[in-house]
């Protein structure tokens, strides 16, 4: 039998992740009617927000490290700036606050 | 009509349930109090005060375990239950914590400490967006770095048992560390003089102290 490998620190941060991501879903979702689609709306972009939040860290930190060459940095700092202005922008169409994405991913944390 | 569960008290005390309007389930070693509960109703501010209070009403009587709000049950029969499953653990909880209170101590960043995201300037490139984040991450480090420094300087003054001390650090961009104690009610003056002074002493936080309440953060009612 092949000895389980050493967990690397990528794995760590991922498993950690991972646990915040858990609880940010909750256990289960309100279907009213009235309010469905605003609430499935807020619950997709809390993931889709904490999903970039996540790659900007991996990112940051790869930038710090010098692992990006420059073109990479400009490349993948401007897919996360159009991608959090895309966020922005579809929350504001169904009404949702900034603020309600961030303090759920916060209360996550 | 469903019961809401507010706290767990010795057996030898559920008498105090007449005292404070609620109805007390014996069980072997321990009681539950709750109150009826009209299982349709959402749980309001006004709900969650009342819970509060309740248990407070409680916890100035008698030692007890505060239960979580929204703790619901069937019936007296399911609350007896799950006395029955838990009295062992509920008793021994009750001996180690019922007479103890919890104090919450926030440490709240003063000017310079709290994250300023409003006066960063919005990035027009890739690299000015990352390099922003860079500044960001750096700072919460930094933060992090003091609020352990913070902690450690708050447990040496409390002086209390380690299991009785639970916190976080930077939970909030305006708090870099919430903590709570647990104490006993003649140990409350003097560690909140002591917090005082240690107040005084930090020239990057305000401490505030509030409590004392019944034991939240340690007993596991449910």
């Amino acid at each position: 039998m092949t000895p389980p490998a050493e967990t690397t620190p990528i794995e760590l941060e991922l498993r950690e992740e991972l646990a915040r991501l858990r609880a940010l879903l909750p256990e289960r979702i309100d279907l009213d009617p009235a309010d469905l689609e605003r609430g499935l709306a807020g619950l997709v972009l809390t993931l889709v927000e904490f999903l970039r939040q996540v790659l900007e860290r991996q990112a940051i930190r790869r930038m710090e490290g010098g692992t990006l060459s420059d073109d990479e940095v400009e490349r993948v700092g401007l897919a996360l700036m159009r991608l959090q202005e895309k966020i922005r922008e579809i929350a504001e169409q169904f009404g949702l606050d900034e603020d309600d994405i961030q303090l759920r991913i916060g209360a996550a944390s | 009509m469903t019961l809401l569960l507010r706290a767990i008290v010795a057996a030898a005390d559920a008498g105090i349930a007449a005292d404070v309007g609620l109805r007390a389930v014996s069980g072997k070693s321990v009681a539950a109090l709750a109150s009826p509960w009209n299982g349709t109703s959402a749980a309001s501010e006004a709900e969650l005060l009342d819970h509060h209070r309740t248990v407070q009403a409680v916890f100035e009587h008698v030692p007890c375990l505060p239960a979580r709000f929204g703790s619901v049950f069937a019936d007296e029969e399911a609350i007896r239950a799950r006395l029955a499953e838990r009295d062992s653990d509920f008793a021994s909880q009750l001996a180690r914590l019922g007479h103890r209170c919890e104090l919450a101590i926030t440490c709240a960043w003063r000017g310079e400490g709290a994250i300023p995201p409003a006066v960063l300037a919005p990035a027009t490139t890739g690299r000015a967006y990352l390099e922003r984040g860079l500044q960001r991450s750096r700072g919460e480090r930094e933060r992090e770095g003091r609020a352990e420094e913070i902690v450690a300087h708050l447990l040496g003054e409390l002086a209390v048992e380690p299991a009785f001390v639970r916190h976080r650090t930077c939970p909030r961009p305006a708090v870099a560390v919430s903590m709570s104690a647990l104490v006993t009610r003649d140990e409350i003056d003097e560690i909140t003089s002591r917090l005082e002074r240690v107040g005084a002493q930090l020239p990057d936080v305000t401490i505030v102290v509030q409590g004392p309440w019944a034991p939240y953060t340690f007993a596991v009612s449910e």
